[in-house]
């Protein structure tokens, strides 16, 4: 079995997050995406539905409030060098959630059958594990689906999930995305380890 | 913070900057956005820290 390489990995994530942040002017983060679809279910209350802001929009009702709130000196803060174009407020279309969430299974696919291949599979690794399930097919989808809630809850605790904090927030150097991607990684190689030692 | 894309905003436009300190890095805790969340609510993604909602000004030819 051959994987791609690590830098090739690296290169094609960091090319997505750029793209991403060209394209809709707002940060990735997958589980945030989620978060936005099932929000987008929940419908807000009619009074506090959000209407479109263009970027002119957004950008005069941020002023008004600012100098409302802080006074007018508040806007003469210098800009920050090279800042990019504010992020975009306005929630994203069903359309855009639905080509993000394709992208995403077509080239999870995508990247399987060009490396190692793709053989869909329920099995569980592990020589502990698979004693574990052997002869209880029924706990399989259990262990999976519990890892399952165990990532998503996890995930909305830390307000974000590896492309979230580990390829954007790291790499703008936010403490908090510092801290929950350390935190990501040495409960993934702990959780292993027990795995390998134990089971 | 990291999924708050009113946080995003204020990190990327210095004139900005001010929301940042009186309320993400400063006393978050009465920050409506964070009130909001805390309590298990949804935030609006045009809430402002201080309650507000972020609208179109009135166009002057109606």
């Amino acid at each position: 079995m051959s994987y791609w390489a690590w830098w090739q990995g690296g290169v094609v994530l960091a090319g997505v997050m750029v793209l991403h942040w060209l394209v809709l002017g707002r940060m990735m983060g997958v589980s945030g995406r989620y978060t936005a679809l099932i929000d987008r279910w929940r419908a807000p209350p009619p009074s506090e539905a959000e209407e479109a802001l263009t970027a002119e929009e957004l950008s005069a009702a941020l002023r008004e409030l600012t100098a409302a709130e802080f006074g007018e000196g508040a806007l003469e803060a210098p800009l920050e060098p090279a800042a990019p174009a504010p992020v975009s407020a306005a929630p994203l279309s069903l359309g855009t959630h639905a080509l993000f969430f394709g992208a995403l299974v077509a080239g999870g696919l995508l990247s399987a059958v060009l490396g190692a291949g793709w053989t869909p599979s329920f099995a569980v690794r592990g020589a502990g594990l698979t004693t574990l399930v052997e002869g209880r097919p029924w706990l399989t989808p259990l262990l999976l689906g519990g890892g399952g809630v165990l990532v998503g809850f996890g995930t909305r605790m830390a307000a974000g999930c590896t492309s979230g904090h580990g390829l954007c927030g790291t790499s703008r150097l936010q403490p908090g995305s510092l801290l929950a991607t350390a935190a990501f990684f040495a409960a993934g190689v702990g959780t292993s380890f027990l795995l390998q030692r134990w089971l | 913070m990291a999924s708050c894309s009113m946080y995003e905003l204020f990190s990327f436009a210095g004139t900005l900057a001010a929301w940042k300190i009186n309320y993400c890095t400063g006393d978050y805790s009465r920050c409506a956005r964070y009130q909001r969340a805390a309590s298990g609510q949804q935030v609006p993604l045009q809430l402002m820290p201080n309650g507000a909602l972020l609208r179109k000004k009135p166009g002057n030819g109606g």
